[in-house]
């Protein structure tokens, strides 16, 4: 039973960073037909932005807050700078772009702050424990369930009560029919961007807290499992997104807990094979379209 | 605005991207290394300039340690040179290209530094970019040096021109369970990874040698380098019986900050034993939760002693203290090329890769450092430290009898 | 009553090489309803979309007094002119009601048109909260105008409502129609099913290979013979 409920806790708590991380690349991917690769950065700008707050001795409320909002500001200055400028070019010119982008904040983390990780000190009354029940859960994982869980809800408040919600929902079926609703593209190109980096603020939050620094390319496993999230759950749904997250955090940590020690090393390529799997039964993923409409 | 086309179209991007990356890999990899050890031998003690090609990540992932290394080295070369050079005439060139953390750039790398004539080859601080550099250094018969990749099967998997200014991974190893054994503990957890040689190996030579002690492993832990979270590893560990009374770990940061505050934060309170990758200011910032850790090192950071020189030269030049010490590591690395270049007598690759061959005794800041009689790893002091009040604070030093070290094996 | 709402002069529409429409003129009358015929590929769709702004096109486009030629879809949209798409293209994983609440203008007030239109689409009423992919097609037909009719347009471009349909549920469609019709809105109807839409329609121009063949009075084409042989002898 204490196995159970600290194996549903750790894939709550997993699951909910990832399904964050993949409802940003998906909200993108809705108006851009775009894989953003520089989403990991964002979560890395996000940290840094942390830590600076943390040591000109702000609150550490008020220090996660900027740091969220500065995930969101400087996902929309992407935009502007890097991405507007090739909004019509084929999709790989996009994916390269965002490629570009994603190596230039890393070396410019390296080159301006420091090619080493720097030590993120977050209160000490989140580095405890609580006992509930028999088990010891994290203040931290706490946290992360709790944050978590309240985004998702706020994201679902989001999508499904207001004029941009619907927008983005719409831009994830058909791009272009949102442009005959009389939707401006690059306002909701611009709103799909900062969505996304505040989402990736609040999971580069909830990241950074957990693993208690921050580095330059510290963005990149997230996006990779991120990516793998938003493939499982259907390219550009929104719904596959959370849905996916869970999947691959229930996956890894079932794999993590009851794999037997020597063959544990194989533990990624298990996982790999087992989302392979189920890319084989759902080829558009669990939630994707299952037929394309036609040009 | 083109209307996208779903996960097909994403897919084939993904294809033609990776084709592209295996393309430029299998290029860099053809890169045909034109030999360069027959460059012009001066006559023996006529002044000349030796070539230092660097190979090292001044980007990426082993950043952190590469870079500080360079460092230190570069201090070392503008001092030299400064005097005239080693001996007063052997003026110090260094030619540093990055190698971005990757395996195959570091080959690319190492070829086009091959190719200019270089006497002896740097390569990165970690074994696998090493082994792809060190391969071409090699086959064109030059001297090349791991910044200080720990791992021994570095210049086994290599050949006999590969060095590492390091001490082995099973030397370090041996010292933190000789350390446990001390310490009266009992029952050990180990904490691997299998994604670097390092992270993979250092568990299996610390069982080796504490077992042999008399300790018992009760539980071997493997971790992704990067992962999310070490919650499920804290929770094996809390079920462990009998719980361990210490937990060795090799990895380092960001693994490590994140492994020991969710150990801590579970109430874990073993004590902890860690290797030189934790040797950074991330770790003693971590305050509270890593009090007590202890772990291997080349030497304890410190403003004072031997080292109080170096700090000084060093804020100098780059107007900041250094902060870890692979600063001190890079500044040895350019001693022990000093005394190696006296020894010479000579710019030659040949005749430096003779002379590192049978290197005694060079003067390093930490303490002495040899090669003749080993396996190509640097026989050097090991530094045992403990984190005391957020500070590193000097447990002992040792050099371990080679005989009772765990054997390396490829 | 008869001012001239839509012009098009020398409209050319091009795929790369291939031109899909080449110089087309068009004119629409304030409430007039008027048929766009042709067999597939003769450039009707095409001529919608380049009006709405979905694609590039060469010559001018004039809509009540005001040159768009070139302008933004969201701009067109907002003075008056809206589309239905081929192939309905709802959102289908979006609610009828927020299929029809994004059809609206961001701060507009819609409760009163929405309320007007779903009293015209009674069935719709049912259907509001469920998600639009899983209609019918002639619901998600009705559905599509009715989305199209949230911007409140004075004129409505609709592309093939009958497509895909059962007879009785076309019936239907053009009941709908037929009945905002009344209401003054100007209509232009790309159709395959040539009688039916030239029953209903004021005037029609026929296009064949990205050219206008013919045009004229909807009554005068329908007893055409160059319309019987074209369209009727060898379609369906």
């Amino acid at each position: 039973m204490d196995a159970l409920i600290s194996y549903l806790v750790n894939v709550i708590s997993l699951g909910g960073t990832y399904a964050l991380l993949a409802l940003g690349l998906a909200v993108i991917f809705s108006v851009l037909g775009l894989i953003n690769f520089a989403h990991g950065e964002l979560m890395t700008l996000t940290g840094y932005v942390l830590l600076a707050g943390i040591l000109t001795g702000q609150p550490f409320w008020l220090a996660v807050f900027v740091a969220v909002i500065a995930g969101g500001i400087s996902a929309a200055l992407m935009e502007f700078a890097a991405f507007r400028p090739v909004r019509n070019a084929s999709g790989a010119t996009l994916l390269m772009t965002s490629f570009a982008v994603s190596m230039l904040l890393q070396v410019l983390f390296q080159n301006g702050i420091s090619p080493r990780g720097q030590a993120v000190p977050v209160p000490t009354w989140l580095t405890t424990s609580l006992s509930i029940g028999n088990s010891q859960i994290s203040k931290v994982q706490i946290m992360s369930i709790t944050v978590g869980v309240l985004a998702l809800l706020a994201l679902k408040f989001f999508f499904d009560r207001s004029y941009w919600g619907w927008a983005i929902r719409a831009a994830a079926d058909d791009f272009e029919i949102v442009g005959l609703m009389g939707v401006k593209a690059s306002r909701l190109i611009s709103f799909a961007f900062l969505l996304s980096g505040l989402l990736a603020g609040v999971a580069g939050v909830l990241w950074v807290i957990q693993r208690g620094s921050v580095d330059p390319l510290m963005g990149f496993k997230p996006v990779l499992a991120a990516f793998i999230v938003a493939v499982i759950g259907g390219l550009g749904s929104l719904t596959g997104a959370v849905a996916g997250g869970f999947i691959l955090s229930a996956i890894e940590i079932a794999l993590q807990t009851w794999l037997p020690p020597n063959v544990m090393p194989y533990r990624d390529a298990i996982t790999y094979t087992i989302v392979v799997i189920i890319l084989s039964i759902f080829p558009n993923g669990i939630f994707g379209k299952r037929t394309q409409e036609k040009v | 605005m083109q209307r996208k086309s779903g996960p097909s179209k994403v897919t084939k991007m993904a294809v033609s991207l990776s084709a592209i990356m295996l393309l430029s890999a299998c290029a860099s990899g053809d890169g045909e290394a034109t030999a360069s050890g027959e460059a012009t031998a001066p006559a023996a003690g006529a002044a000349c300039t030796v070539k230092v090609g660097v190979a090292g990540s001044q980007t990426g992932g082993l950043a952190y340690i590469d870079v500080p290394n360079l460092e230190g080295f570069e201090l070392w070369a503008e001092q030299v040179n400064a005097a005239g050079g080693v001996d007063g005439k052997f003026t110090i060139e260094t030619v540093v290209k990055d190698t971005r953390s990757d395996a195959a750039q570091s080959a690319t790398v190492a070829a086009e530094l091959v190719a200019e004539e270089i006497s002896i080859l740097i390569t990165p601080g970690d074994a696998d970019p090493s082994i792809a550099a060190g391969q071409l250094a090699q086959d064109a018969g030059i001297a090349a040096v791991s910044w200080f990749g720990s791992s021994p099967i570095l210049p086994l998997a290599v050949g006999d021109h590969m060095f590492s200014n390091a001490f082995g991974d099973n030397t370090q190893a041996k010292v933190l369970a000789d350390h446990a054994t001390e310490m009266g503990y009992k029952n050990a957890y180990t904490l691997g990874s299998p994604d670097s040689a390092y992270t993979n190996l250092l568990p299996g030579y610390f069982k080796e040698a504490f077992e042999a002690n008399g300790g018992k492993v009760v539980g071997e832990g493997t971790f992704s380098m990067g992962q999310a979270s070490f919650s499920v590893i804290v929770d094996e560990i809390k079920a462990l019986s009998p719980a361990p009374d210490v937990i060795m770990t090799p990895a380092y940061e960001p693994d490590f900050p994140t492994f020991i505050k969710a150990l801590r934060g579970a109430g874990i309170t073993a004590a902890v034993l860690g290797t030189d990758g934790i040797d950074s200011p991330t770790t003693l910032a971590l305050a509270d939760i890593a009090e007590g850790v202890t772990y291997t090192t080349a030497g304890v950071l410190k403003n004072e002693g031997a080292m109080s020189t170096f700090f000084t030269d060093y804020n100098g030049k780059y107007g900041k203290d250094p902060e870890t010490i692979y600063a001190v590591t890079g500044y040895e690395l350019g001693l022990t090329l000093d005394a190696v270049v006296k020894q010479a007598q000579s710019c030659d690759a040949d005749a430096i890769w003779q002379a590192w061959s049978n290197l005694e005794g060079a003067q390093g800041i930490t303490g002495a450092i040899s090669y003749k009689g080993g396996d190509r790893m640097a026989i050097r002091e090991v530094a045992l430290v403990e984190i005391k009040n957020s500070e590193r604070s000097l447990v002992g030093t040792f050099s371990p009898d080679p005989a009772t070290v765990p054997k390396a094996q490829l | 009553m008869s001012n001239t709402l839509l012009t098009t002069t020398d409209l050319s529409i091009s795929y790369g090489a291939v031109k899909a429409v080449r110089g087309s003129n068009l004119e629409v009358k304030e409430g007039e309803v008027v048929a766009l015929l042709g067999p597939n590929g003769a450039g009707k769709s095409s001529t919608l979309r380049a009006i709405v702004g979905l694609i590039k096109s060469q010559g001018a486009v004039n809509f009540a007094g005001q040159d768009i030629t070139g302008a933004p879809t969201e701009r067109i949209v907002s003075l008056g002119l809206s589309l239905v798409p081929e192939g309905r293209r709802l959102f289908p994983h979006l609610t009828v009601r927020e299929n029809l609440m994004l059809g609206a203008p961001r701060k507009a007030k819609s409760d009163d048109l929405f309320d007007d239109l779903l009293n015209r689409l009674p069935i719709l009423r049912e259907r509001l909260q469920q998600v639009s992919g899983t209609l019918s097609g002639g619901e998600q037909q009705q559905v599509a105008i009715a989305r199209a009719l949230m911007s409140r347009p004075k004129l409505l471009l609709i592309d093939e409502p009958s497509l895909g349909l059962a007879p009785t549920i076309v019936d239907a469609v053009y009941q709908l129609l037929s009945d905002l019709r009344k209401t003054g809105l100007a209509m232009v109807i790309v159709e395959q099913e040539v009688m039916r839409v030239l029953k209903f329609a004021d005037r029609a121009y026929a296009m064949s290979t990205g050219e206008i063949a013919l045009e004229g009075l909807a009554a005068d084409l329908r007893t055409s013979d160059e319309v019987k042989k074209v369209y009727l002898g060898g379609a369906e």
